[in-house]
């Protein structure tokens, strides 16, 4: 047979392939050095500035605070409502419900929790009839959250191994037996770690927020119920008064508690190999 | 024909878990050398070293030489080795988006020939070396799945002799067949060591009695005994390689 | 079928867990009949001709969604060409080349792209690709957005920071397809002495297109329901037509921008109008992609979302 050569081409073409990934791979986490870079560079600026100078301190400092103290009630708060009865649903999706039942939940489930978050904060505002208040932000993260709580909980709870669960059933274990003993420890640190990823996406929601925010009238700046994702997009949305100093100490605050929740929830998630 | 394919000190890992442990084989022109061993014994890894796949699995590394015709192929380009040392699956893996012709025609036009009378005379030729050709004759453009597993493979033979390869590497080539095909396979590789030299890895004993001019038995990632066939299975010198060819383990 | 007990605390268990079931589902109608009544006005109004009325105008009383579905489809477009030929080229090369290490740290790196809020997102917007923007182009259409004024606000800048969001989406389905892609049938190709690229070519793209598929259609619904980021760069002035450079809105942006309570009902209900459009056109970029990646039984992992 005829071996006909023409390496020289092939091995251009490669290289060629080689660099474009390559290229194309810097370009794709450039994005994310650009945004640490500049958001820590002025937020690391700000924040000096802002507890460096005696006369701003006081101030700066009740502001973060109280914006802080503001995100992480909120948060918490629709973490109990919402974990709780979003794995509640995750466990009849796994364990309880048919085959059939299963994919039509799993299917509801992934359709809700692709909705757009602005969304739930409009309904929320609808449906209190414009109150305003931490319970309406609240809500309106619950109603974003619950979805994707039972679809990431109900992923990791389908990934159980059916053997380990016919096996305690097997050994005359009743239903609600199994799944304390069995179905939550085995799947336990996977569940963790599914959760605190919703957490780290929620505690940085801003959207649901948005428009329940003192009756609506976010952009008058009133004081009240002003989580930080909040605080930050109507300073930067309203503009004026507003010093640049706290929106880039802000946007890092809320960077920085992110990437913590986020490294938590790998570090919880990691293999033990 | 085929060339003479040889293994220095060749050692091989996954990350930190050692697969191979200093292995020297010589593996001689136009005949079959069979590789032994229980499963997890490092034979598959062995093979896989022979023509540069090893380092392609993400956390491979190994060491040592291995030399084709004298020539170290880690020092040529890794396409060209592996179009020299040809690769039979132990799982039929014809590419399911093409016909039958064009995965045999598939090796000689990534290495640049672009005639379709001489693709279709090269693949034809393929096809009868595999032993395939008069199955396929008429149905060159349908899918590669409407074949059965056996034939698939075969398949797969004639996909890795029609770039003209001089040494056939087979990992376990039959283990996914049943008994008939086997057969078929094991007189194809009868008939192809005339113009090859063939490396088949199997677990099956009697296979390797019945195909292989020499044999080698691995265990552990160690390679214990070669010899011919004939001696390693009725004189083995190592008390494991007797173990092992009389049935008490493995 | 696992069997459920019916008697006792094995019944009462399950019936408590299958009424959070519904609790869940029955909040997702609740939204959708909120959305629907909300916007009934207008509904009436304007019927289906809502969706081409080409004005947005409180002082005339006329609502459209042409201008939002003009800015939304357009800013949307430009994010998931841009995510989808460098969030492609990225998942291949994070599966194909390159030492280990430095793969992993550069999928780690694209995971925290994936969980940074859209607020900080908009402010990197601010500080980074809107001045960037207006030096390249010298474009006079200048706008403001708070403290930032200046140009280089518009349809551009909402495009390019929803790619960037858009992005992590689409490297880690497709690296999923990619991972899902029958191995033994690329180790065929690389036996034959194909080079990488040719192994990528012939042995893994084509069984991955429909996974590249999906996570497009994942990257574009997540695109329209983006309203933060997008609202704090393009600029907010409802039109259509005005190019790539022009200011513009999208659904989600305009809702973001303007919902404040404090306007007429008309216009209320025509915002909850767009949010009800926003609801379907969502759902149905999302459906597809979910539906996509399902039948190549693709796992979403982590992403949260």
């Amino acid at each position: 047979m005829t071996r006909v050569s023409y390496k020289t081409g092939r091995k251009l073409k490669n290289a060629l392939f080689v660099s474009i990934l390559s290229l194309m791979t810097s370009l794709a986490v450039l994005p994310l050095l650009s945004l640490l870079w500049s958001i820590g560079v002025q937020g690391v600026a700000a924040l000096v500035g802002l507890f460096g100078a005696p006369l701003s301190r006081g101030a700066a400092s009740a502001v973060l605070a109280s914006a802080l103290v503001q995100s992480l009630i909120t948060a918490a708060a629709s973490v109990a409502i919402a974990m709780p009865l979003g794995v509640a649903a995750a466990i009849y999706s796994s364990q309880y419900a048919g085959l059939r039942a299963g994919r039509t939940i799993r299917f509801i489930m992934d359709i809700l929790s692709g909705l757009p978050s602005i969304l739930s904060g409009m309904v929320v505002f609808v449906l209190l009839s414009g109150v305003s208040s931490m319970l309406a932000g609240v809500l309106a993260l619950v109603l974003y959250m619950l979805p994707v709580v039972v679809r990431m909980a109900d992923q990791v709870l389908v990934a159980v191994p059916v053997a380990y669960i016919e096996g305690s059933l097997a050994l005359g274990a009743s239903r609600i037996q199994t799944i304390f003993a069995v179905v939550l420890p085995t799947a336990g640190k996977n569940l963790v770690t599914a959760l605190l990823f919703v957490v780290a996406r929620m505690v940085g929601e801003t959207a649901p927020l948005l428009v329940i925010l003192d009756g609506g009238a976010t952009f008058q700046g009133k004081a009240g119920f002003q989580p930080l994702p909040l605080r930050l997009y109507s300073a930067l949305a309203q503009g004026g008064s507003v010093s640049h100093q706290i929106v880039y100490a802000e946007a890092l605050i809320l960077l920085a508690i992110i990437v913590a929740v986020y490294g938590l929830a790998r570090w919880v998630g990691r293999s033990d190999r | 024909m085929g060339k003479a394919l040889e293994a220095r000190g060749v050692s091989a890992r996954f990350n930190e878990q050692v697969i191979l442990r200093e292995v020297t084989l010589q593996m001689p022109a136009n005949q079959v050398t069979a590789i032994i061993g229980p499963p997890g014994c490092g034979k598959s890894t062995f093979i896989r070293c022979l023509n540069r796949l090893h380092e392609t699995t993400p956390g491979a590394t190994l060491s040592g030489e291995v030399l084709l015709d004298g020539h170290s192929v880690y020092d040529m380009d890794p396409t060209e080795v592996r179009r020299s040392v040809a690769m039979i699956f132990h799982r039929p893996n014809p590419f399911p988006t093409m016909s039958i012709l064009d995965n045999v025609a598939v090796g000689l036009r990534l290495h640049g020939l672009r005639n379709r009378a001489r693709l279709a005379e090269s693949a034809e030729q393929a096809l009868r070396r595999a032993a395939l050709w008069d199955e396929v004759k008429d149905r060159l453009h349908l899918y590669s799945s409407v074949l059965s597993l056996g034939q698939q493979q075969r398949l797969c033979i004639a996909r890795a002799l029609a770039i003209d390869p001089v040494v056939v590497l087979m990992d376990e080539p039959a283990s996914t067949l049943d008994p008939l095909s086997t057969l078929v396979i094991e007189e194809l590789i009868e008939e192809l060591k005339r113009q090859y030299t063939i490396i088949i890895v199997t677990h099956n004993l009697q296979q390797a009695a019945r195909v292989a001019d020499k044999t080698a038995f691995f265990l552990d990632g160690e390679m214990i005994e070669q010899g011919t066939t004939t001696a390693l299975f009725t004189t083995p010198q190592d008390k494991r390689t007797a173990d092992y060819v009389t049935g008490r383990f493995g | 079928m696992r069997q459920v007990s019916a008697r006792g605390w094995n019944g009462l268990f399950a019936g408590v867990l299958a009424a959070c079931v519904l609790v869940v589902i029955g909040a997702g109608i609740l939204a959708l009949a909120t959305l629907i009544v909300a916007s009934a006005p207008s509904i009436r109004e304007f019927g289906i001709s809502f969706l081409w009325i080409p004005a947005w105008n409180p002082l005339h009383r006329q609502y459209g969604a042409l201008p939002f579905l003009y800015g939304s489809f357009l800013t949307a477009g430009i994010a998931v060409l841009l995510a989808g030929v460098i969030g492609v080229t990225t998942a291949v090369a994070l599966t194909q080349i390159g030492v280990r290490w430095l793969r992993s740290v550069l999928s780690l790196l694209l995971e925290v792209l994936a969980v940074i809020p859209s607020v900080v997102y908009g402010v990197w917007a601010l500080l980074v690709i809107v001045p960037i923007i207006a030096r390249l182009t010298d474009h006079q259409a200048g706008g403001s957005v708070g403290a930032f004024t200046g140009s280089g606000f518009g349809m551009l800048a909402g495009g390019v920071v929803l790619g960037v969001m858009v992005m992590p989406t689409v490297v880690a389905v497709t690296r999923e397809a990619i991972a899902s892609a029958p191995k033994d049938i690329a180790e065929a190709a690389m036996a034959l002495g194909a080079t990488r690229q040719e192994t990528v070519a012939l042995a893994v793209m084509p069984f991955v297109r429909k996974g590249i598929l999906g996570s497009l259609y994942l990257g574009l619904a997540r695109a329209f329901g983006e309203a933060v980021a997008v609202s704090l760069v393009i600029g907010n002035q409802p039109r259509s037509g005005g190019g790539l450079l022009g200011r513009a809105s999208t659904l989600a942006s305009m809702l973001a921008h303007t919902l404040s309570g404090t306007v007429p009902p008309l216009q209320t209900a025509a915002l909850y109008e767009l949010g009800l459009v926003l609801f379907l056109i969502a759902a149905v970029f999302y459906g597809l992609g979910r539906s996509y990646i399902a039948r190549e039984a693709i796992s979403l992992g982590f992403l949260p979302w």
